[in-house]
C-alpha cells in the first residue's frame, strides 16, 4: 500500500488499492453473509481444532488493540507529550481493531444471536466470560478517550464552516466548552480514563491469553507466562502498527513525524526483543522437561508442517528483521524502512497468532483420537479453507475502507493546532 | 398416547443490551428460534410401539426390539427373549439374560441408516442399454410393478412353454425367505436354485460333516478352558451378537484363547495368544498337534476308543507330521506348536474350531477335517465347553407335493463334488454359465438379495456370466453391482419391513419371528410377496392340481392378500415345527422368541433309542470304511428314511451323523470318491498344500477378513457404519512394505496373474510379512453415492473357483505382487 | 481369573446373593427383562428430573478385559441421540504397539467422562455446560453461543460441536422426521439455525432415559449394546450400588480389579473408571 502522504503512490495506483479494498470486502461480506444464514458447515475447524482462522485474527486484532491502547497511556497518562500527536490515531486503531477482531469473534460463534448470554449467564469462573466484561468496559473507556481527545478539535472544526461542519458538529455530542479548564478538565479526564484503561487493556487481552493459559487440556498453553506473552507481543504489534499507520497517514511536520515515527519503532523493537526473551524462556523450560504433551505442541510450532510460520514469518519476517531495520545505520533513519519495519512487524504478529490457536489444537487429546472416528470434522490437522480466509481477508479490506473513511471524517492529526500541542519532549 | 408435559427451563430472551452486543439484534435472524420448550414424550422409551423382530444386517439374526412411533422407526435395542444376543448355552441363557441384557453389534443398531437410506432402490427400473458390462451405464428407467410382474411372467411362462424350465437360473441368500424361493422353483420346474452357503462356509460344513456327521458345531466357549481357533474372528466377524459376551466370558472364567491366523484380527487381539500362520497351511499344525498328542498319549483313549473310527491309520498317518515338519510348511515355530498341543490336551475341556480362514482355499475341506480331528483326539464334542452339536429343530418346511424337475443341474456340479451341498456351487455355475459350457442353455436369472458381482471370486467371469443371460431379474434394496446387469431390478425390503423365521445360532432348539416393524417404505412387497405373485401369474400348481400361492396352508382356501397367504405359509411351519405354534401364537410370546425350555443337552450321541423308534426303525447292515455298521433308520432309505441311529457296543444309540455313527478319523464319505476336478480325494485328513502358491513374480498372500463394523459388499453405503470404518486400507508388514518401497497411506497397485486393485497401503506390525490383506466389503463402483469409490475389492484377483470337494468359493486363495501407483 | 462378581455359571449362585440381586436391580426399576414385559402398553410418562437426583453420582466401570472393540458402543449412541454426521458423543480409541509377532492393541471406547471438576463446565462462559445433581455435565442448548471453548478445555476431546450437518438431505425422507431424543426430544427436529446446530454437544450418559425421579429405567445406549457387557453403569455414591444393566456391584468392580481414570493427574475427578486388561 501507500507508504505516507509524502510517499503517496500516484493517484492510479491508490485507486486501484481501493477497488482491491472494496472487492475483497465485497467477498468478504458475503461470506459473512453465508456463514450467518447457514452456519459453520462451510468452515474448515474440526473437533479437534475447534478454533481456527478467525479465532487467530480475533487475537491479533485484539493484540493491536491493546497494544495501542497501551502505547496511548504513554500520552495520556503517562505524559509522554512528544507522541501527543498519535494519540487520536493510536486510540482509533484500538477502537477500530477492537471492533473488527469483535466483528471476527461474533461471526465465530454457532449462536451469535446469544452473545449476550455471556453478560446475561455470566459464568464467574469462565475467563471467556470475564473477557466479554472487559471487553465492554474496554470499548467504553476508549470512545470516551477518543471523544475527549478529538472534543477540542472537533469544536474548532464544526465552527470552522463547510460541508463537513455538520458531521462535526454531530461528533462533539452538544459540547462547545474550549476553554482552558475545560481543556485541562479533558486532559484529567483522559489521563483518569487512561488509568483505568491500563487495567482494562491488561484484562482484555490479558484476558484473552488466560483463556488460552487456563486450558490445561492443550499443554502448549497451559502456561503462566502465556498470558504475558500475549500482552508484550499485544505491545509489540500495537506499537508496530502505529509505527506503520504514522508513516503512512500522519500529518504533521516532516521533523516531528521522524521523531514520532523514531521513537514509536524503538519502543516496538524494545518491546518484541522482550517478546523474544519470554519466548525463548517459554520454549527452553517445555523441551528441558520435554513432557511429552507439552513438547509435542512446540514441536508442532517448530517442526511440523508449519513450521515456516514460526521461522519464516513469526521470527525471520516478523521479529529478526524489524530488529535489523530499526537498529540499522541507514535504515533506522528512514520513514520508508521504519514503516516496512512496522508492517512486517504486524505480519510476523499474524503468524505468532496462528502459531498460538493452531498447533497447540492439532495435538490431539489421545494420540490416535484422530484416528477413532471417521468424518471431516474428526480429520487429524487443519488449514483454514477459502470461506475462513475470504471472511478474514474481507474483515482485514473492511477495516482497512472504513479507516481511510473515517480518517477523512475525524479529525485524528493536526493537533498541533489544539491549545496544548506541544513540539518538545522526545529524546532524539 | 402419553402426555405432553411443559418444561420450564426455557423461552428467555437472547437479547441484551451493552455496547458490543448491537450487533446481535443485526442478527436477529439467528435467533428466531423460540423454543418450544415442549418435551416431546413420544420419543420418551417407553412410548410408541415396540416390536420384537430379529435382525438381518448380517445373517446373524440377533434379537431386536423395535421403537416405532408414527410408523417411523426410532429405537432398535437388543431383544432378552432370544438368546442370539446373549449366550448359545440354554443354562447361561435362563440364568442370566434378563440380568445381563442381550446384546447388539454395530451394524445391528446401525438398522435405522439402512432403512432410511436415501440411495435405496424404491421402484423397479428396466434398462433401456442392451450392452451390459462392468461400468457401463444401464440406463435405467422407472417402470410400474405391474410392468415389471408382467414382463418378468411373461418371460418366464416363455420358458414354461418352451419345456425348458431349466433354463431359469435362481441364486439366493441362504436364511431370508428360502423355502418359498425353493419352492417356486420346483413348482416351476427348475433344479437350479441355489443358495449363498457355498460362497460362505460349505468348505466348513463338509469338513465337520465328514468327521462328524454334523455340518454346523457350535463352539460352547463359555464353559471351555481352552479355545484354539484357526481363521476364524468371530469377534470382528461377529456372525451372532453372542460371540463376543461367551468368549470374553470363557476367558474370564479361565479359559485360554488362543488365535491362529496370519491377521491380527479383532479375535487374535483378545487371545492370550496369536499365533500368525502362513495361510493355507492350517491343516499341517492340526496333523503336527495331533502327532505330538498322540505320541505322547494325551488322547481322551476312552472316547476314542469308543466313538471315533480310523483312529489306527490316523495316527500311523500323523506318525511323521512332526512339528518340525509342519513348522517348515506353516512358518510356526516347532516349539510353539508342541506346546499348544499340549495345552489344548491337558487343558479339558477344550475346543478347536475354524472357519472362513483355512476354509477358503483349494484345500480347506481336509485342513478343516484336520481341526475337526483335533477335537475327536480329546473328545470335544457335545461336551460343555467344547464344540456343540446344535439340536436345529424350529420351523417345518411344509412337504411340497410336486415333482421333482426333470432336468440335471445346469453345471452338474451336484454331481461333480462329492461333498456337494445343497446350496449349489455358484462357481461352477458361473463358470459354465460364462464359458457357455452348461448342460443346457440358461436364459433367464433371478438374483434375490445377492451381489455375486463381489462376492464370488473372479470378477470378469461373473461379469460375463451374467452378460449371457437372455433376461436377468434382480431383487436388491440397492441398485447394486450386480443390479447393473439386471434387465430389470426389483427393489427388495428390509429385514424391517417383513416376516421370516429364524432359528437360533444356539445349541438347543429356539424359533423367533422377524415381523415387519415398519410398512415397507416405498409400499413395495417383501420378496416373498413378489414371489408369491409371479407364482400365481405363472398359475403354478403342485402334484395335487392345487394353486399354491393361492391356496393358504393352513386354510386350505384361496386367500387373496399376498402377506395373508405367506402369514399362513410361516404359521404351518411353526405350526408342524417343534413350537407346534401358529404365527400369532408366537407373535405373543416375550420377544416373539420360541425357546424350548428342554435346553442344551450334552453328548446326545450317547443317547439310547427308545424302545418305540427302535421297534419301528428298520436296520440295515453296511460295510463302511472296512468295517461293519448297523444302522437303524426310521424309513427305508428309498422311501426316503433318516438314518436315526446306529448300533455301537450292542447298544442302539444315537451316535454321530456319520456313516459309522462315530467321530471319523478316516472320511468314509470320501473314500473311493474323485473331487471336482478328477483327483483322487484322499480319505485322511491330510495336509497337501493348496493349489496355488506364491511365486517369484507374486511372492505375497493375499487375504481377507471381516470387521465388526460391516457385512460383506453391503453395509458400505451406512453412513453411520462409514464413520466407524469407511475403508479398508491395504494390510502391509512394516517390514515387507520397507522392502517394496511402500510408505503408510500410499496408493499401490495389487496385481496377481487374474487382475489388479489399486488400495491404499496401511503398514503395521499385525500382520505375517508374507502375507497381505484387507476388510471384505469395499470397493463398490455402485451400490449408493457413499459406497461408491471407498476402498478397494479382491474380488477380480481370483479365478472364479470353488474348493473341488466342497464346492466352497475360494475367497482367501490368491499370490499377488505390489507396486506404488 | 474368574472374578468375584461375575455372575456365576454355572455354579449356580447361592439362593440369596441371588435374590438380593435381583432385588437391587428391582430396586433400579431397570430390568433387561421389562424391556420385554413391557412391550404393551406403558403408562403416561412425565419428564425426567431436570437436574437429576443429588443422592446419586452416575458413573460407568469399563471392563476392558470384556472390551473386543466391536464399537457397537459408538453407533449405539448414534441411534439413541441421533446426532448428526460428524459428532460423536463417543468414540473408540485405538493403538497398535509392539513389534510383530509381539503385538497388542491399546483400544478403548471414550464416552464423556462426567468430570466432578470438569474443564468444560469451568471454562464455559454463559453457564451453558452445568453439573447436574447427579453428577451429569449437560448442555443446555439454549444458552450456548457455540464458542467451543468447552471443546478446547476439554482434555478427553469428549465434545463435539453441531456443524450443521445431516445424514439425509433428501426432504421427506422419514429418518429427518424423528428427533432426537436427547433432553427428552425437547429440542424438536433439526432446522437451520435451530438448536443444537451450532451448539457444542456431549455424551449425556443418556439422561433422558432417567424416570421423574431421576433412576434409569433403561440404561444408556451403548451399555445396553455392549457386545462385551464391558461398560457396567451406576450409582458411585451408593456402596451398594450396582450396575442398572447387568447387575454388579459397581463399587465391588472397582475393588476387586486394578481401575484407573484417564489422565487421573489433570484432576478432573472423571466418573468414568477403567478396568485394566
Ligand atoms: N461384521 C461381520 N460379521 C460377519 C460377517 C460380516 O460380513 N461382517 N459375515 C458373516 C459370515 S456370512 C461369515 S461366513 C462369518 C465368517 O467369519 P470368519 O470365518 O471369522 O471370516 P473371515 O473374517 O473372513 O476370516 C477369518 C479369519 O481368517 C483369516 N485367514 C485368512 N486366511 C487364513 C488361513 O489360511 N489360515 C488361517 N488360520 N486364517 C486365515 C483372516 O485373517 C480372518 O481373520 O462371519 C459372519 N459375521
Ligand atoms: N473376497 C471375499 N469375498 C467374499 C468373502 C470374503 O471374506 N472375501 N466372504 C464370503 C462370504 S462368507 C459370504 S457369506 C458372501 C456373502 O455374499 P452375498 O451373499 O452376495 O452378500 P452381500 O455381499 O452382502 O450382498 C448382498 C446383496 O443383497 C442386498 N441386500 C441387502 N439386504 C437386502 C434385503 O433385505 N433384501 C434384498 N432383496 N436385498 C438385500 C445388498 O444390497 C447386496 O447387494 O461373500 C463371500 N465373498
Ligand atoms: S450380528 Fe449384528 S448385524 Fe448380525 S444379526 Fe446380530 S446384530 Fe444384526
Ligand atoms: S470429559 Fe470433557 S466434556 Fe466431559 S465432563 Fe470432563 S471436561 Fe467436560
Ligand atoms: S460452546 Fe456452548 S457449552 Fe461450550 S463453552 Fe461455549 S457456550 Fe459453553
Ligand atoms: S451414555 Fe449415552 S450419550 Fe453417553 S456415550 Fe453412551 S450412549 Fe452416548
Ligand atoms: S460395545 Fe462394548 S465391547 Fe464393543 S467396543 Fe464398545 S465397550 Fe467394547
Ligand atoms: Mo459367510
Amino acid at each position: 500500500m501507500s507508504e505516507s502522504n509524502t510517499h503517496a503512490p500516484a493517484g492510479g495506483l491508490r485507486l486501484l488499492g481501493y477497488l482491491v479494498l472494496a472487492a475483497l470486502s465485497l467477498v468478504g461480506l458475503k461470506a459473512i453473509i453465508g456463514t450467518l444464514a447457514d452456519g459453520h458447515g462451510a468452515l474448515a475447524t474440526t473437533q479437534h481444532v475447534p478454533w481456527g482462522l478467525w479465532v487467530a485474527l480475533y487475537i491479533f486484532f485484539l493484540g493491536l488493540s491493546a497494544g495501542s491502547f497501551l502505547l496511548s497511556t504513554l500520552i495520556y497518562v503517562f505524559g509522554m507529550k512528544s507522541l501527543k500527536p498519535v494519540g487520536p490515531l493510536a486510540l482509533l486503531q484500538a477502537l477500530g481493531c477492537l471492533l473488527l477482531g469483535g466483528l471476527l469473534i461474533i461471526l465465530d460463534l454457532g449462536h451469535p444471536a446469544r452473545l449476550a448470554n455471556v453478560i446475561l449467564h455470566m459464568n464467574p469462573t469462565s475467563a471467556m466470560a470475564w473477557m466479554g466484561i472487559f471487553y465492554n468496559l474496554y470499548i467504553l473507556v476508549v470512545l470516551v478517550e477518543l471523544y475527549l481527545a478529538m472534543r477540542p478539535r472537533l469544536i474548532e472544526l464544526a465552527s470552522a464552516g463547510g460541508a463537513m461542519s455538520r458531521w462535526y458538529c454531530l461528533l462533539t455530542l452538544g459540547s462547545s466548552n474550549t476553554s482552558a479548564a475545560a481543556l485541562a478538565r479533558d486532559q484529567g479526564w483522559l489521563k483518569a480514563l487512561g488509568i483505568l484503561g491500563i487495567p482494562v487493556a491488561i484484562a482484555v487481552h490479558g484476558g484473552v491469553g488466560a483463556i488460552f493459559a487456563v486450558t490445561k487440556a492443550r499443554a502448549l498453553w497451559y502456561s503462566g507466562l502465556f498470558p504475558i506473552i500475549f500482552l508484550i507481543s499485544a505491545l509489540a504489534s500495537g506499537g508496530a502498527l502505529l509505527t506503520f499507520l504514522s508513516v503512512v497517514t500522519l500529518k504533521v511536520p516532516e521533523e516531528q513525524k521522524r521523531k514520532i515515527v523514531r521513537l514509536l519503532a524503538r519502543l516496538t523493537t524494545g518491546i518484541l526483543c522482550f517478546d523474544l526473551l519470554l519466548l525463548a524462556s517459554e520454549i527452553l523450560v517445555v523441551f528441558y522437561g520435554g513432557l511429552p504433551h507439552h513438547a509435542d505442541g512446540w514441536r508442532q510450532v517448530l517442526f511440523g508442517p508449519y513450521s515456516w510460520v514460526f521461522w519464516g514469518l513469526q521470527l525471520a519476517l516478523g521479529t529478526l528483521l524489524p530488529i535489523l531495520i530499526v537498529g540499522g545505520r541507514r535504515t533506522g533513519q528512514s520513514m520508508k524502512w521504519l514503516g516496512f519495519a512496522g508492517l512486517l512487524g504486524v505480519l510476523g504478529i499474524i503468524g505468532a497468532r496462528l502459531n498460538i490457536v493452531i498447533p497447540a489444537q492439532i495435538t490431539p487429546m489421545f494420540p490416535t483420537l484422530p484416528e477413532a472416528y471417521h468424518h471431516m470434522r474428526y480429520a487429524y490437522g487443519y488449514f483454514p479453507n477459502s470461506t475462513e480466509w475470504q471472511v478474514g481477508l474481507g474483515v482485514c479490506a473492511l477495516g482497512w475502507l472504513a479507516f481511510v473513511l473515517v480518517r477523512k471524517c475525524l479529525p485524528l492529526d493536526g493537533q498541533e493546532h489544539s491549545a496544548t500541542a506541544s513540539s518538545g519532549g522526545g529524546e532524539a | 398416547m402419553s402426555a405432553t408435559t411443559r418444561r420450564g427451563f426455557l423461552a428467555k430472551s437472547v437479547l441484551g443490551g451493552g455496547a458490543a452486543f448491537g450487533l446481535s439484534s443485526l442478527l436477529g435472524a439467528r435467533s428466531s428460534e423460540a423454543f418450544a420448550a415442549e418435551v416431546d414424550r413420544r420419543y420418551d422409551i417407553k412410548s410408541g410401539d415396540w416390536i420384537p423382530s430379529c435382525c438381518n444386517m448380517c445373517g446373524g439374526q440377533t434379537g431386536i426390539l423395535c421403537q416405532v412411533v408414527d410408523g417411523r422407526l426410532v429405537r432398535i435395542k437388543p431383544n432378552d427373549a432370544n438368546p442370539a444376543g446373549f449366550s448359545n448355552i440354554s443354562d447361561d441363557f435362563f440364568a442370566n439374560c434378563r440380568t445381563e441384557g442381550a446384546s447388539m453389534c454395530p451394524k445391528g443398531n446401525a438398522g435405522i441408516m439402512t432403512l432410511y437410506d436415501p440411495d435405496r432402490l424404491a421402484r423397479p427400473v428396466r434398462r433401456t442399454n442392451p450392452k451390459k458390462g462392468i461400468g457401463v451405464d444401464p440406463g435405467w428407467t422407472e417402470i410400474s410393478w405391474e410392468e415389471a410382474y408382467s414382463e418378468i411372467a411373461r418371460r418366464m411362462k416363455a420358458l414354461l412353454d418352451a419345456g425348458t424350465p431349466e433354463a431359469l437360473l435362481w441364486w439366493s441368500e441362504d436364511h431370508s425367505f428360502t423355502h418359498i424361493q425353493g419352492d417356486f422353483c420346483q413348482l416351476f420346474g427348475t433344479p437350479n436354485y441355489s443358495n449363498h452357503s457355498n460362497l460362505c462356509d460349505t468348505a466348513r460344513k463338509a469338513s465337520f460333516k465328514a468327521v462328524t456327521g454334523d455340518e454346523r458345531p457350535l463352539m460352547d466357549a463359555i464353559q471351555s478352558r481352552y479355545i484354539l481357533l484357526f481363521g476364524w474372528n468371530p469377534l470382528g466377524a461377529t456372525k451372532w451378537s453372542l460371540l463376543p459376551r461367551i468368549l470374553t466370558r470363557g476367558q474370564e472364567r479361565g479359559a485360554k484363547l488362543v488365535v491362529v491366523d496370519p491377521y491380527f484380527s479383532a479375535t487374535a487381539r483378545k487371545a492370550q495368544e496369536w499365533i500368525p500362520i502362513r495361510p493355507s497351511t492350517d491343516g499341517a499344525m492340526a496333523l503336527a498337534m495331533a502327532h505330538v498328542i498322540i505320541r505322547d498319549g494325551l488322547y481322551d483313549k476312552k472316547f476314542v476308543e469308543e466313538w471315533t473310527h480310523g483312529f489306527d491309520r490316523f495316527s500311523d498317518y500323523v506318525k511323521d507330521k512332526t512339528p518340525a515338519w509342519a513348522e517348515k510348511i506353516s512358518t510356526v515355530p516347532a516349539g510353539t506348536i508342541e506346546r499348544i498341543a499340549r495345552e489344548f490336551a491337558t487343558t479339558q475341556p477344550s475346543l478347536a474350531d475354524v472357519w472362513s480362514g483355512p476354509g477358503q482355499h483349494s484345500n480347506a475341506v481336509h485342513g478343516g477335517a484336520a481341526i475337526a480331528c483335533l477335537n475327536a483326539l480329546t473328545g470335544s464334542y457335545d461336551r460343555p465347553g467344547t464344540l456343540h452339536l446344535p439340536n436345529k429343530k424350529g420351523n417345518a418346511h411344509g412337504h411340497l407335493h410336486a415333482d421333482k424337475p426333470k432336468a440335471p443341474r445346469f453345471a452338474d456340479d451336484n454331481k461333480l463334488y462329492p461333498m456337494f451341498h445343497g446350496s449349489g456351487v455358484y462357481c461352477e455355475i458361473f463358470k459354465k454359465l460364462a464359458e457357455g459350457t452348461g448342460n443346457y442353455p440358461a436364459k433367464m436369472g433371478m438374483i434375490v438379495f445377492q451381489n455375486p458381482m463381489m462376492s464370488v471370486p473372479g470378477t470378469e467371469t461373473v461379469a460375463k456370466a451374467l452378460s449371457n443371460l437372455e433376461f436377468l431379474v434382480v431383487n436388491d434394496i440397492f441398485l447394486s453391482e450386480t443390479a447393473q446387469f439386471a434387465d430389470i431390478v426389483v427393489p427388495g425390503t428390509l429385514f424391517l419391513e417383513r416376516y421370516d423365521w429364524n432359528t437360533q445360532w444356539v445349541t438347543w432348539p429356539v424359533l423367533a419371528l422377524r415381523q415387519p416393524v415398519v410398512k415397507p417404505i416405498f409400499g413395495q412387497p417383501a420378496e416373498y410377496e413378489f414371489i408369491c405373485e409371479l407364482g400365481r401369474r405363472l398359475g403354478l400348481r403342485d402334484q395335487d392340481g392345487k394353486e399354491f400361492f393361492r391356496i393358504g396352508a393352513l386354510s386350505g382356501r384361496p386367500v387373496e392378500s399376498l402377506s395373508a397367504w405367506y402369514e399362513e405359509y410361516l404359521s404351518s411351519e411353526s405350526k408342524n415345527g417343534a413350537p407346534k405354534m401358529t404365527l400369532e401364537e408366537i407373535k405373543a410370546l416375550p420377544g416373539a422368541t420360541w425357546v424350548d425350555k428342554g435346553g442344551t443337552k450334552y453328548e446326545k450321541y450317547r443317547k439310547e433309542m427308545s424302545t418305540e423308534d427302535l421297534a419301528k426303525a428298520t436296520c440295515v447292515k453296511t460295510q463302511v470304511g472296512g468295517i461293519e455298521v448297523e444302522q437303524l433308520w426310521d424309513k427305508p432309505k428309498d422311501q426316503g428314511g433318516k438314518k436315526i441311529g446306529t448300533r455301537i457296543g450292542g447298544k442302539a444309540v444315537k451316535g454321530f451323523a456319520t456313516p459309522t455313527g462315530k467321530v471319523e478319523f478316516v472320511l468314509t464319505c470320501l473314500t473311493g470318491k474323485k473331487d471336482a476336478e478328477g483327483k483322487p480325494c484322499a480319505d485322511l485328513p491330510v495336509y497337501e498344500p493348496r493349489d496355488w502358491q506364491p511365486d517369484a513374480q507374486y511372492p505375497l498372500y493375499l487375504i481377507n477378513w471381516k470387521e465388526a463394523t460391516h457385512t460383506h459388499s453391503r453395509t458400505q453405503n451406512n453412513r453411520w457404519l462409514l464413520e466407524l470404518q469407511p475403508g479398508n486400507p491395504l494390510q502391509v508388514n512394516t517390514k515387507t512394505g520397507a522392502r517394496l518401497g511402500l510408505r503408510d497411506g500410499d496408493q499401490a497397485w495389487v496385481e496377481s496373474k487374474f487382475g489388479k486393485m489399486k488400495v491404499t497401503v496401511h503398514l503395521t506390525e499385525e500382520i505375517h510379512p508374507e502375507v497381505v490383506g484387507t476388510q471384505h466389503g469395499f470397493g463398490h463402483w455402485a451400490l449408493g453415492e457413499e459406497a461408491k469409490g471407498r476402498g478397494s475389492s479382491d474380488s477380480g484377483l481370483r479365478p472364479t473357483r470353488a474348493d473341488p470337494i466342497g464346492g466352497q468359493a475360494m475367497h482367501k486363495q490368491c499370490c499377488v505382487r505390489i507396486y506404488r501407483a | 481369573m474368574a472374578t468375584p462378581q461375575d455372575t456365576p455359571f454355572p455354579p449356580s449362585p447361592p439362593a440369596e446373593s441371588r435374590r438380593e440381586f435381583l432385588a437391587g436391580r428391582a430396586a433400579t426399576a431397570v430390568a433387561g427383562a421389562l424391556a420385554v414385559a413391557s412391550l404393551g402398553g406403558c403408562g403416561p410418562a412425565s419428564p425426567p428430573a431436570q437436574e437429576g437426583s443429588a443422592a446419586r453420582r452416575w458413573g460407568m466401570v469399563i471392563d476392558l478385559r470384556r472390551c473386543v472393540a466391536c464399537k457397537a458402543c459408538v453407533a449405539s449412541c448414534k441411534s439413541e441421540n441421533k446426532t448428526p454426521p460428524g459428532v460423536a458423543y463417543n468414540v473408540f480409541i485405538e493403538e497398535e504397539q509392539g513389534t510383530f509377532p509381539y503385538v497388542r492393541r491399546v483400544a478403548f471406547t471414550r464416552p464423556c467422562m462426567q468430570c466432578a471438576k470438569s474443564s468444560c463446565a469451568q471454562v464455559c462462559p454463559t453457564g451453558a455446560t452445568y453439573h447436574r445433581a447427579d453428577g451429569i455435565v449437560a448442555v443446555d442448548y439454549e444458552k450456548c453461543i457455540g464458542c467451543r471453548y468447552c471443546i478446547a478445555a476439554c482434555p478427553y476431546g469428549a465434545r463435539s460441536f453441531d456443524y450443521g450437518h445431516d445424514y439425509i438431505e433428501k426432504a421427506g425422507n422419514p429418518y429427518n422426521e424423528i428427533p432426537s431424543s436427547e433432553y427428552g426430544a425437547s429440542y424438536g427436529l433439526r432446522h437451520k439455525g435451530g438448536s443444537p446446530e451450532g451448539n457444542v454437544r456431549k455424551c449425556t450418559f443418556c439422561l433422558h432415559l432417567q424416570d421423574e425421579k431421576g433412576e434409569y429405567r433403561e440404561p444408556p445406549a451403548c451399555v445396553r449394546t455392549c457386545m462385551g457387557k464391558a461398560i457396567h453403569f451406576g450409582d458411585l455414591k451408593d456402596p451398594e450400588g450396582v450396575c442398572v444393566a447387568h447387575g454388579e456391584k459397581m463399587q465391588a468392580l472397582l475393588a476387586h480389579r486394578g481401575n484407573y481414570r484417564l489422565k487421573e493427574e489433570l484432576g478432573n475427578e472423571p466418573a468414568v473408571y477403567y478396568l485394566p486388561v
